[in-house]
């Protein structure tokens, strides 16, 4: 039975956003909407939830069980929205008010009375037969069974019992938790209260719109699996918006994949991860690092997402497809069925792609003996946290080492102390047989020896500094012999040269951190500390700027500090890998050793929190 | 728009500058015989209680009520910013010390114990100018310093530090361009703010003497002509109206534009 | 706990202020042009005998730590002395003009909150349309115009030309008193209430872009609850924060209104008293603007503590 229905969904503000999506979502069942920043999927779910931004209006229709949201007056939607659709966000640093408890935001959300919500009143449009009771009452152990004689209003022991019976359905049994305000709580606890307060009226359907993008890793996966157990006890639907194709296929049984503001693919997940039948699934797929293989080459998509409204009257993908021909350009192509419940907007079936042979695991040229790095013992606290509990490692000269760890693992402090940027309390740095524990240190020549890459694109480059004076500002720090030009560096990236005259804001994503790999090498450091590099970027973009660190380590033979949360990425680019847990090593070895037969129990759960990559 | 505001403030610059050469009178010379009358023909503005041709007044008067607030708004300005960025910028005890010190001057009534000092202590219009600048500062240096913190933490500016870059490079070419908006907005109000306060100060009759051709010492005199000679008193205050305002929606405007084209 | 370290830290540094500035205060005794003497002579004549009764009246000869302490001490205690010039206790002569200067205030302050938090919120709710960008500017020039000139404008316009208001006194019966103060009201509310207006504005549009007012409407709360318990508690942040700068503007402005309108208030009083150099006024005026300007900053952390909670939990300084 169809439970959401969208057909022909269109959002347009200044430009078009979103395309004409098709797209429905069944009881019981759970649909992926997939797609990378730019796509449009995640105001297709504010449309669909009616919440669209001001001055962005979406066209086209939107059904819950027949009843028509889009243009519905805001007195319908208002009985719709937490009663039969609820909207669960990605930030869950944002999503709840800061003046408020836990406990108060799922109160206030809880239905008016205590029994199973009371019927529409029969004028209301939105009234239908199965009000606001889920699908099947009995397998959800959230709903009040009413004792007796239900009363018709709460009373302060009936509401507190009742919230924390909701906390408790999303793992939370400690009662005080209710008692405490968002800034008290964790985010993977804030995501749990929240999906609580978007469950407290038990919806038909639940958008979640990515819902773990904010959170670690190990956390995700928790969430991940709440999400899954709650949709299947209560027998909801659910809508999951997500980025990442991975935890599409893990957790839904359709996935639609978008592009440019309209659907390119959709179909059951297990299908889709095995043959895509769409050039641009076949290069995000493509796209992914594994966590299990080490590729010998790492493909991303050519070129970046076109706008919407750009791309109306050809296929969205063709500027960027291997296979696009003269057709491709002629006219839209359709969402055509290829099986039962298998649409695709390609006109040729998928050339399938040589996915890239594991790579041969050579270790590095033999002088990863001759040590670069050297810590031994480095403690940082900062107030009653400790960051860095003395952690020792070691770098040779051409290796690449991954530090790997979740948020509060000390892994940026142990980054920004090498540095420089942070002096330790305790422990000796060495590099290249100089001291550079405090910061007065080297004779100031620790510049020339280890530089770094960011994380944030949006602020890794100087915004009123063209790309040209950037690069010579840091080639002018490093020694007069052999310094690079300008044009030599953006070349060394991958960049044409007439990208020396642009300013930041004109650069993409993945060009601002190819310029900041750029500014990072003119020194010719021996050392090249990469700070989640890739974190923040899109999967078809991240493995070429990941592919550029690799090679470029090769050639140069610059070793490489890589520190990520992603398992996936240290696999592809690092030879050895450190564990670093709450300031602590747990673990280090080789990355294949590592990865393949981790002995920590740590290390074994990060590994368990990685989707499984198709 | 912006246009007519410049236009405004060139044109009050010009008269600033060049003002008592315009004037058609002496603004000092007095027409007892005369007193207060309104606007005519030789006297455009008319003139005050004691014969004195407003407009010429008026013209004499442009050049203090808008050089000293110049020189008021280029010194704290300078001040603040070197100040904030180097608070900001470098934190530890600097930055505590002079925390305080803002913190302490920000508490108090600032104005209040301006109009106190200048009026019991004595002290000329050059005190006034200098209390201004040292009143205008703290507020400059906190607004600076915050958004030098923030800038500091971004990827940009740990990338410069890590490059080996010296501290004031770091200052100077790396983070004041990103905040340069907020520097010229905030020139602007305090050159608004300082030209109103030190109007105001001599409204109440402080800081300079009787029968100086002042903008604000002409509204004091003058306003009990309300009835006699409107113009004594409220030209000045059109004039002060206009010139401030216009500043401030140029300030309002040039922050909206440099923001628009450093950051995005 | 964390609370109550919060609360005596504040309480410690509005003391460590009003430390401050009474040494200041006092200082300008000693500080002001022909000495202590001469000022609290005043204009009775200088012989040798009076003097020496001055010195022994006011411990001129006490060292300059003592003086001030027994001058500290009567402060607190609520005795300023003497006014030089009227030769009243200053405490009464504080005390017979504070209404004018009070019934002013919250004249003004009553007619910034009324005008300026719903206009903000109007202009946050047409942001970018005509009337936003109306309000927008006319904040801005309002902003830019000194009470005293307003004061100027407004009299000239509405009491001498069109005369629907009287042009100078405070008026003796209450509905007098309330047209003798609307224009003083409004030239000294406009620059504040232009200040709120935009606090307002800019924290209702901040508001509006944030996941926690979308995610409350997405599990449909009632209007009222999304509007009480969301916007106006988390919009109040913000503008409690200019409170303090809005007192100051407040105290200030008195002044140079009071001095226009020919108000007998305290403004009146004070410039009067540094006219006539008369110290011990001057003194009690400037203690009392500093303490009031410190107290309404100390309620201002307090509501703080009482609105947002990561302030009370010690998460965050306010």
């Amino acid at each position: 039975m169809t439970l959401l229905d969208v057909t022909g969904l269109t959002v347009t503000g200044r430009h078009l956003i979103v395309d004409g999506v098709d797209l429905a979502v069944s009881a019981g069942e759970t649909v992926g909407l997939v797609g990378e920043s730019g796509s449009g999927k995640s105001l297709t779910a504010r449309a669909v939830a009616g919440l669209l931004p001001k001055g962005l209006t979406a066209t086209g229709s939107v059904t819950l069980s027949g009843l028509e949201l889009l243009g519905a007056r805001e007195r319908v939607l208002r009985s719709v929205r937490g009663a039969r659709v609820a909207l669960l966000m990605q930030d869950p640093f944002a999503m709840l008010n800061p003046l408020c408890t836990a406990g108060v935001h799922i109160a206030e959300s809880l239905p008016r009375s205590p029994r199973p919500p009371s019927p529409f009143p029969p004028t209301d449009p939105g009234a239908s037969p199965f009000g606001t009771v889920p699908a099947d009452p009995g397998a959800s152990p959230a709903l009040p069974q009413g004792s007796g004689a239900a009363p018709t209003r709460w009373t302060r022991a009936t509401r507190r019992a009742e919230v924390l019976r909701r906390l408790a359905e999303v793992g939370i049994d400690d009662p005080s938790v209710a008692d405490r305000y968002p800034f008290q709580l964790s985010g993977g606890m804030r995501q749990r209260v929240a999906l609580a307060a978007a469950l407290a009226r038990d919806p038909e359907l639940l958008i979640a719109d990515e819902p773990t993008t904010a959170l670690d890793a190990t956390t995700q996966h928790e969430i991940l699996m709440l999400l899954r157990n709650v949709q299947r006890a209560r027998g909801m639907g659910v809508l999951l918006i997500t980025h990442d194709l991975r935890v599409a296929f893990e957790l839904c049984d359709r996935v639609a994949v978008m592009y440019a503001g309209r659907l390119v693919e959709s179909g059951p997940g297990f299908d889709m991860a095995k043959v895509p039948a769409h050039p641009y699934t076949a290069g995000l797929l493509a796209a992914l690092p594994s966590a299990t293989v080490t590729l010998s080459r790492l493909e991303g998509i050519p070129g970046g997402v076109p706008a919407a409204g750009d791309v109306t009257g050809t296929c969205a993908f063709a500027a960027r497809c291997g296979q696009a021909d003269s057709e491709c350009t002629q006219e839209r192509p359709p969402l055509r069925e290829i099986a039962p419940d298998r649409h695709t907007a390609c006109l040729y079936e998928v050339r399938p792609r040589p996915r890239a042979e594991p790579r041969a695991v050579t270790p590095r040229e033999a002088s990863a003996d001759e040590t670069l790095l050297r810590i031994e013992g480095l403690r940082k606290r900062y107030g009653g946290h400790v960051a860095l509990g003395g952690v020792s490692l070691r770098v040779g000269r051409g290796e690449s080492v991954g530090v790997v760890g979740e948020s509060g693992s000390g892994k940026t402090t142990l980054a920004r102390c090498v540095l420089g940027l942070v002096t330790p309390d305790e422990g000796r740095i060495e590099l290249a047989g100089l001291d550079l524990t405090r910061r007065a240190r080297g004779g100031g020549q620790a510049h020339r020896l280890v530089q770094c890459v960011f994380q944030d694109p949006t602020t890794s480059l100087n915004p009123s500094l063209t790309v040209g004076s950037t690069l010579a500002e840091a080639a002018a720090q490093g020694t007069p012999e052999g310094r690079l030009s300008v044009a030599e560096l953006l070349d060394l990236v991958g960049l044409p040269a007439s990208y020396a005259a642009r300013r930041p804001r004109a650069l993409s994503g993945g060009q601002r951190q190819r310029v900041a790999i750029a500014r990072a090498l003119a020194v010719r450091p021996a050392l090249l500390i990469c700070d989640e590099p890739v974190a923040s970027l899109d999967v078809s973009v991240q493995a070429h700027v990941l592919e550029l660190l690799r090679t470029i380590g090769r050639e140069l033979g610059t070793s490489l500090l890589f520190i990520t949360h992603d398992l996936a990425v240290v696999r592809q680019i690092t030879d050895r890998t450190v564990v670093l847990f709450r300031g602590d090593v747990v673990e280090e070895g080789e990355t294949a050793r590592i990865l393949d037969a981790p002995a920590h129990d740590y290390t074994r759960r990060l590994l368990a929190s990685v989707p499984p990559t198709p | 728009m912006k246009g007519v505001l410049v236009t405004v403030l060139a044109l009050a610059a010009l008269v600033a500058v060049g003002g008592s050469h315009l004037a058609p009178y002496d603004p000092a010379a007095q027409d007892l015989a005369l007193g207060a009358v309104g606007p005519s023909a030789a006297h455009w503005l008319g003139t005050d209680d004691l014969g004195r041709d407003v407009f010429s007044r008026l013209l004499a008067g442009a050049g203090s009520a808008m050089l000293w607030p110049v020189l008021v708004a280029l010194g704290t300005t300078v001040l603040s910013t070197s100040l904030g960025l180097l608070a900001g910028y470098r934190l530890g005890w600097v930055d505590a010390l002079m925390m305080r010190a803002v913190d302490l001057a920000f508490a108090m009534p600032g104005m209040l114990v301006l109009i106190v000092v200048i009026g019991v202590l004595g002290g000329g219009y050059g005190w006034a100018v200098l209390a201004m600048a040292v009143l205008l500062t703290p507020g400059d240096i906190r607004v600076i310093r915050s958004l030098t913190m923030a800038q500091r933490e971004l990827a940009y500016a740990e990338a410069a530090k890590t490059l080996g870059l010296r501290p004031s490079r770091i200052m100077f070419r790396h983070l004041l361009p990103n905040i340069a908006p907020t520097v010229v907005a905030g020139a602007l109000l305090s050159f608004v703010v300082a030209m109103v306060s030190l109007a105001g100060l001599s409204f109440l009759g402080l800081g300079l003497p009787a029968g100086t051709p002042d903008w604000g010492l002409m509204v004091e005199e003058n306003r009990d002509l309300l009835d006699l000679n409107p113009w004594a008193a409220v030209a000045p205050v059109v004039l002060l109206t206009l010139i401030a305002s216009s500043a401030t929606l140029l300030g309002d405007r040039l922050f909206d534009t440099l923001s628009k084209g450093g950051s995005r | 706990m964390a609370i109550l370290t919060l609360i005596s830290r504040r309480l410690a540094a509005a003391l460590v202020l009003l430390g401050v500035l009474s040494v200041l205060t006092y200082g300008l005794l000693v500080a002001s042009p022909g000495g202590p003497e001469q000022v609290l002579l005043g204009n009775r004549p200088s012989t040798a005998e009076t003097r020496a009764a001055i010195r022994a009246e006011y411990h001129l000869d006490d060292p300059f730590p003592l003086r001030y302490a027994r001058w500290l001490g009567d402060a607190v205690r609520g005795d300023f002395g003497i006014s030089i010039y009227s030769r009243e206790p200053v405490v009464d002569v504080i005390a017979d003009r504070l209404p004018v200067t009070a019934g002013l205030a919250g004249y003004a302050l009553l007619i910034t909150v009324a005008v300026g938090v719903p206009v903000g919120l109007v202009a946050a709710m047409g942001r970018g349309g005509t009337l936003d960008q109306g309000i927008t500017l006319t904040s801005l020039v309002l902003l830019a115009v000194p009470p005293f000139a307003l004061s100027i404008l407004l009299l000239y316009g509405f009491a001498v030309t069109l005369g629907w208001f009287p042009v100078f006194g405070a008026g003796e019966t209450p509905m007098e008193r309330i047209s003798h103060l609307t224009l003083p009201a409004i030239a000294l509310a406009a620059a504040q209430a232009a200040m709120v207006v935009r606090q307002m504005r800019a924290a209702a549009l901040d508001l509006a872009g944030q996941d926690f007012l979308t995610f409350a409407k997405a599990r449909g709360l009632p209007r009222r609850r999304i509007w009480i318990g969301y916007a106006l508690r988390n919009a109040a942040l913000p503008v409690l924060t200019v409170g303090g700068l809005l007192l100051a503007a407040n105290l200030t402005g008195a002044l140079f209104v009071e001095q226009a309108f020919g108000l007998h208030g305290l403004g009146a009083l004070l410039i009067g008293a540094v006219g006539q150099k008369d110290i011990p006024v001057v003194q009690a005026l400037v203690l009392f603007g500093g303490a009031i300007v410190v107290a309404v900053n100390l309620l201002i952390d307090l509501a703080y503590l009482v609105v947002d909670p990561r302030v009370r939990h010690g998460a965050v300084a306010s």
